[in-house]
């Protein structure tokens, strides 16, 4: 396989929680994440809200800054992007789709200028290039007619059509890797399949790294050739994502994907085989491997050290006492 | 489709939005029925009119909504002409309901043992000693320790606030508990639970649920019987895995493709083309003709109306008017290319 686009190595992330006088009380967000993104690949990330997934997001568009760690943005440290320049270039490589399409385009501005301020703060163009060159970018997203859409206002527009002007965003800074936040969750159901297969076109045609945020696995499994599923700040399990649907080998993996809904088997039968427990707080003291208090697996190593990660094979890593 | 069994039957129910742009007829002439114990769901897009038809049930609706047109029958008793007196028994006693992000609609600032008897105080005449201890015996059955009642609600997790709410619902023992996307805002695994733990509660006490939601393939595990709406308008009824394994109307079918599988091969999924329709613009003919793949010149025209095609299985489409048809993936992909 080809290098990866951005790498990111054992990151930490911790959050201030609380201040009181002189002291101090964090949480930990993110503890020893990796991953790598890679040129016409999609990396689905899922878990349940609060396990850290938009904080990764956020580190790799340099939004937060990490604790610990590394992300390598062809080779190069990110943080090594230091002035208005490097960090254009940065931003112009590394760009953003939000969960919300309602919140996240400016009323006040029709979607030409939307469209056209990335294209001018990155590139110049004569005024007449400018429009021609929206207009394909808008055609490219499926905004027909484009002439016409790029005079509307947000308001005139549907949630559909909004997270497209996002994505025509992403594509006229000439973006290389897409960090997509929840792109489909705020959307109507038939809508959502629209913007799916437009991010799958843009994947392979348009030869992007894609990581794909998600609380829906049926849907990483549409897009995303690699999945990283996350727990309370941990990649519990990672890889192929056929193989960690179908095969899935963390204790919580396997819950995860029990509980999808699927209309094949009946909600009347079964029940989840789950001792019930809390999500814990995750601070920079916990010890352990998170998912000990819910795992019916669990054994006193568990409770006393993270467990090492395990490659089961070159595409299926889990870290989990289990199997190593 | 009138059966002298049903608990619940809306008749030709319409509900109007008087708006500044017009009137819009959010449920337009919906009629179906609930037997004593089922499930029955209704699904749909946003702005489709399902949670319309939930809030006119109980008779919810605040002006600029009015119900117009269509009766509401519970237990055989015309729910749209009680009087306020008879509206306040029905109401929670009856009929319970479970509003969407449910977690929310408890008070913050007041313990949760303070909501509980507010409920049981209000419809019963019973003291506030016995109610708290009605309230345990709830708390026990939704599995959260009866000596968490004095907490505040932002005490507990999302998901046992989610089971507060339904052991509330619970308190009067009502026949039938609307639940109006009771899950959207909880995580898979959470979801599950609660839903497990519901259908464990409706065996045990025999209530019928309607329930709502977006989600199809959640849906079709949940209920028996599903309603799928469309722009206002009801155009398919019929048991759940049929309306899941033999869909009759295109828009059904549509949805069912716009949930990628978890299993089999992968394949490309088209979902639905176009946008859902505004109310303000309802075309002559069928509702859901500009986005159909199977239009022809008599979907301009006349409008639909649900009839009975196969035992059970009501769908409101022109395409069968002749012969039934059951739509397949080789027939879509033969008329797109046409």
């Amino acid at each position: 396989m080809q290098t990866a686009i951005i790498e990111a190595n054992n990151i930490v992330k911790d959050f201030e929680i609380s201040r009181q006088g002189l002291q101090r009380k964090s949480m930990r967000a993110l503890n020893d994440v990796s991953f790598k993104l890679h040129k016409g690949r999609a990396l689905a990330i899922v878990g349940e809200s609060g396990s850290g997934k938009s904080t990764v997001a956020k580190i790799v568009a340099k939004m937060h800054k990490a604790n610990a760690g590394q992300v390598l943005f062809n080779q190069r440290d990110i943080n090594e992007f230091k002035g208005r320049k490097a960090e254009l270039e940065y931003r112009s490589n590394v760009q953003m789709v939000f969960q919300d399409p309602f919140g996240s385009l400016n009323p006040v501005h029709t979607i030409f200028h939307h469209v056209a301020r990335p294209l001018l703060l990155h590139n110049k163009f004569s005024k007449h290039e400018l429009r021609d060159k929206v207009e394909f970018i808008l055609e490219q997203v499926g905004l027909n007619p484009a002439s016409e859409t790029a005079q509307k206002y947000p308001h005139q527009l549907s949630g559909g059509q909004r997270q497209r002007v996002n994505i025509a965003r992403n594509l006229a800074v000439g973006a290389q890797v897409m960090l997509a936040d929840e792109p489909t969750s705020m959307l109507d159901v038939s809508i959502r399949l629209g913007i799916l297969n437009l991010m799958e076109e843009m994947k392979s045609e348009q030869d992007l790294a894609m990581m794909y945020i998600t609380h829906d696995i049926a849907t990483a499994r549409y897009l995303a050739e690699d999945i990283g599923v996350m727990y309370v700040g941990h990649m519990l399990e990672w890889g192929d994502t056929d193989e960690v649907i179908h095969h899935p080998q963390h204790p919580y993996t396997q819950l995860l994907v029990s509980a999808v809904p699927n209309p094949e088997q009946s909600i009347h039968g079964g029940t989840l085989a789950e001792e019930r427990g809390e999500i814990p707080l995750w601070t920079p003291h916990s010890r352990g491997c998170p998912f000990a208090g819910r795992c019916k697996h669990v054994s006193e190593q568990c409770r006393q050290q993270l467990p090492p990660v395990v490659a089961l094979s070159e595409r299926h890593f889990v870290r989990c006492f289990l199997h190593s | 489709m009138s059966q002298q069994s049903a608990l619940l039957q809306v008749n030709n129910l319409c509900v109007d939005y008087i708006t500044d742009a017009g009137d819009v007829r959010a449920v337009s002439d919906v009629s179906f029925e609930i037997a004593p114990g089922e499930v029955f769901g209704l699904a749909g897009e946003s702005g489709c009119g399902k949670s319309t038809v939930a809030f006119s049930i109980s008779r919810l609706h605040k002006p600029p909504a009015f119900i117009s047109e269509g009766e509401v029958l519970f237990d055989g008793k015309d729910v749209l002409a009680f009087s306020d007196q008879e509206l306040q028994a029905f109401r929670w006693a009856q009929c319970s309901m479970v509003f969407q992000s449910a977690m929310n609609s408890l008070n913050p600032v007041l313990r949760v043992e303070e909501q509980f008897c507010d409920v049981l105080m209000a419809h019963e005449d019973i003291s506030r000693a016995q109610a708290i201890s009605r309230a345990k015996e709830l708390l026990n059955i939704v599995d959260i320790h009866p000596d968490r009642l004095r907490d505040y609600p932002h005490q507990f997790s999302g998901g046992m606030r989610q089971r507060l709410v339904i052991a509330i619902t619970l308190a009067l023992k009502p026949k039938l508990i609307v639940m109006d996307e009771p899950t959207t805002a909880l995580d898979v695994v959470v979801q599950r639970e609660i839903l497990q733990k519901i259908y464990q509660l409706k065996e045990q006490f025999g209530f019928s649920i309607l329930f709502i939601t977006h989600d199809l393939s959640l849906m079709v595990e949940f209920c028996d019987r599903i309603g799928i709406m469309y722009a206002g308008e009801l155009v398919e009824v019929a048991p759940a895995k049929s309306i899941f394994k033999q869909p009759l109307h295109p828009y059904t079918y549509g949805l069912g493709q716009s949930f990628p599988p978890m299993l089999g091969p992968k394949k490309r999924l088209e979902g639905i083309p176009g946008h859902p329709l505004n109310l303000l613009e309802v075309p002559e003919g069928c509702r859901f003709q500009s986005r159909c793949e199977f239009k022809h010149a008599r979907c301009e025209r006349v409008a639909t109306s649900l009839k009975e095609l196969q035992h059970q299985h009501w769908a409101a489409c022109h395409r069968h008017d002749s012969a039934l048809a059951p739509i397949t993936a080789e027939e879509v992909s033969l008329c797109k290319q046409q």
